[in-house]
């Protein structure tokens, strides 16, 4: 008898789960609305990947409770202290209309850097090869806030085609607790499935189309034109709210993970030094110190940034940190509480190759 | 309001009236759950991506007008393109909703139905095992059309797609299935217990 073919019959969505997701949707529907019009549509916010936590978590986070006490109060110190985040130093954006200009030629000699640097597409059963180091922040949310708080280590390694076939592997280290309480509501929420809590490795295989693979080669290299096209939310892959910030968030998304060709690239850059509200970070360092220039745009409390390489425009890394404390976002201004460094990628000939791939 | 039409209720989301959209969430969570469920074969991450995909739906509200008397067409559409950039982004891919506090072993549903789940989830990696082995494409139209009960219409409208390229790739998905199943026979089946594609690079 081979597989099946007829799927489980359907289940209820158990009824007291249902409620509370309504509740959690219609928080969220309000402070959409609540939120001044120029706004983005959300908080962004890095959460949900499996959990994993085990002993060496646990001195940390043993450590991190002395230092802090109770949830509400952790410190910039502890937080640095179990993640080894290189705290910013503090940063006051440039003031207009000097800030922006000077953010304007700092971009623009990157965007003609990356219209100088050689062409990688993919083509037929190649793949775009990349690969990350990140630590993302895991929120258990309950309608009215976080109801706790974890960061994942992840090394990500990920292979897409121009079909959207392709491979993700990822190596998720243990999980990190900013306080103990933290720790104690992972801990019991998944006390049945500790198997979730160690390191671990997540392997995800997709055949044609399954990863939306983002084709980059037949968008205008006309930094209006394709200014246009990514405000209109028509690029294919793309989409969401309007606004400048979403702008930004896309802008980002164009650059990460996928083989826009210089010309693209170059564009993109020029339209980020055109967007209202981009600050100038200057001369900074991703989180595994590799030195390039940052740019951030700032909206509900949280500065995203991208960090590029002044020679050759690649995208070294982004961040976000806390601008403003709140209750979803409970941490000091200044704390980063996700970052990914990009740490090669390249055009290669299968999922299993990593050769070809540049630093 | 629990008799109203899907169209005016998205026409009342649409004015910022939230308790509507609430209303469409009650009437047709429990589909999209469950055809994401079929997708994933994980009933917990089927509950984060109908919350994503209702997100996703209320942001989209003025993009999207609803031709349809029902909403659902347009909400699987959505489903599938959520289920689809669910994983291609680092960053996106995390930004779907954030799991809700896993359910206390005294919530009576919970508890007695957990050992039947537990088997659900095991036969549907099962079975996509083999499912995604076809083009996403035809995933999609079978998925839509086979394990959803939707009509060729609906998911012509739902995928964006006209009608005969439903039918065509509906035919073409079930044949290549029905091979794939075929070739995997009962010494092969120790192959297909992990949802984990393999045989695409080996």
């Amino acid at each position: 008898m081979s597989v099946n073919l007829t799927p489980p019959p359907e289940r209820e969505f158990p009824a007291a789960r249902l409620e509370q997701r309504k509740q959690l949707l219609l928080s969220r529907i309000e402070a959409d609305q609540r939120r001044p019009p120029q706004q983005p549509l959300y908080r962004r916010r890095w959460p949900l990947a499996a959990m994993a936590a085990t002993a060496a978590a646990a001195v940390a986070i043993a450590a991190t409770a002395l230092l802090t006490g109770n949830r509400g109060g952790p410190s910039s110190a502890a937080i640095v202290s179990i993640l080894r985040y290189i705290q910013p130093p503090p940063r006051e954006p440039k003031s207009e209309p000097k800030g922006r200009n000077l953010t304007s030629a700092v971009l623009l000699r990157a965007a003609h850097t990356a219209a100088h640097h050689p062409a990688t597409t993919p083509g037929p059963g190649q793949y775009v090869y990349t690969k990350s180091e990140a630590v993302w922040e895991v929120v258990q949310a309950a309608p009215d806030g976080p109801a706790a708080i974890a960061f994942q280590p992840t090394t990500r390694q990920i292979w897409i085609g121009p079909d959207g076939s392709g491979r993700i592997h990822e190596d998720e280290g243990h999980m990190l607790f900013p306080t103990a309480a933290d720790a104690a509501y992972f801990y019991h929420a998944y006390r049945n499935q500790l198997n979730l809590l160690n390191a671990h490795t997540a392997e995800d295989h997709e055949a044609s189309g399954g990863l939306g693979y983002i084709d980059l080669s037949k968008v205008p290299t006309d930094p209006a034109k394709l200014k246009q096209r990514i405000e209109n939310r028509t690029i294919p892959g793309t989409g969401g709210p309007p606004g400048d910030a979403e702008t930004f968030q896309i802008i980002g998304d164009l650059l990460r993970e996928t083989s826009a060709p210089p010309a693209v690239r170059s564009a993109l850059y020029t339209i980020v030094s055109q967007l209202p509200g981009v600050q100038l970070i200057g001369p900074t360092h991703d989180q595994i110190g590799r030195p390039g220039i940052g740019v951030a745009y700032v909206s509900r409390g949280l500065r995203d940034e991208l960090i590029f390489d002044p020679q050759t425009s690649a995208l070294l890394g982004e961040q976000q940190s806390v601008v403003e404390r709140s209750k979803w976002n409970p941490f000091p201004p200044g704390s980063v509480i996700g970052w990914a460094a990009y740490l090669a990628s390249g055009v290669v000939d299968s999922t299993s190759d990593t050769t070809s791939a540049t630093p | 309001m629990g008799d109203v039409a899907d169209r005016a209720l998205w026409l009342r989301a649409r004015e910022g009236d939230g308790a509507a959209f609430g209303i469409l969430f009650e009437r047709h969570a429990g589909r999209i759950y469950n055809y994401c469920f079929r997708r994933t074969a994980d009933w917990a991450l089927a509950e984060d991506l109908t919350s994503a995909t209702f997100l996703a739906a209320w942001r989209s509200l003025r993009r999207e007008s609803l031709q349809a008397e029902s909403a659902l067409p347009l909400l699987y559409g959505i489903a599938t393109n959520v289920l689809r950039n669910r994983r291609r982004s680092l960053k996106r891919g995390r930004e779907a909703f954030s799991r809700l506090p896993v359910p206390r072993a005294e919530e009576p549903d919970f508890a007695e139905e957990a050992a039947i789940r537990v088997d659900d989830q095991a036969s549907m990696r099962e079975l996509l095992a083999l499912f995604s082995r076809l083009p996403r494409r035809e995933q999609d139209v079978l998925a839509l059309c086979e394990w959803s009960g939707l009509s060729y219409e609906h998911t012509a409208a739902a995928l964006g797609i006209p009608i005969g390229t439903v039918r065509s790739r509906l035919a073409r998905g079930r044949r290549r299935l029905r091979e794939l199943a075929a070739a995997s026979g009962p010494e092969d089946s120790s192959n297909v217990n992990e949802f984990s594609i393999e045989v695409n690079d080996r």
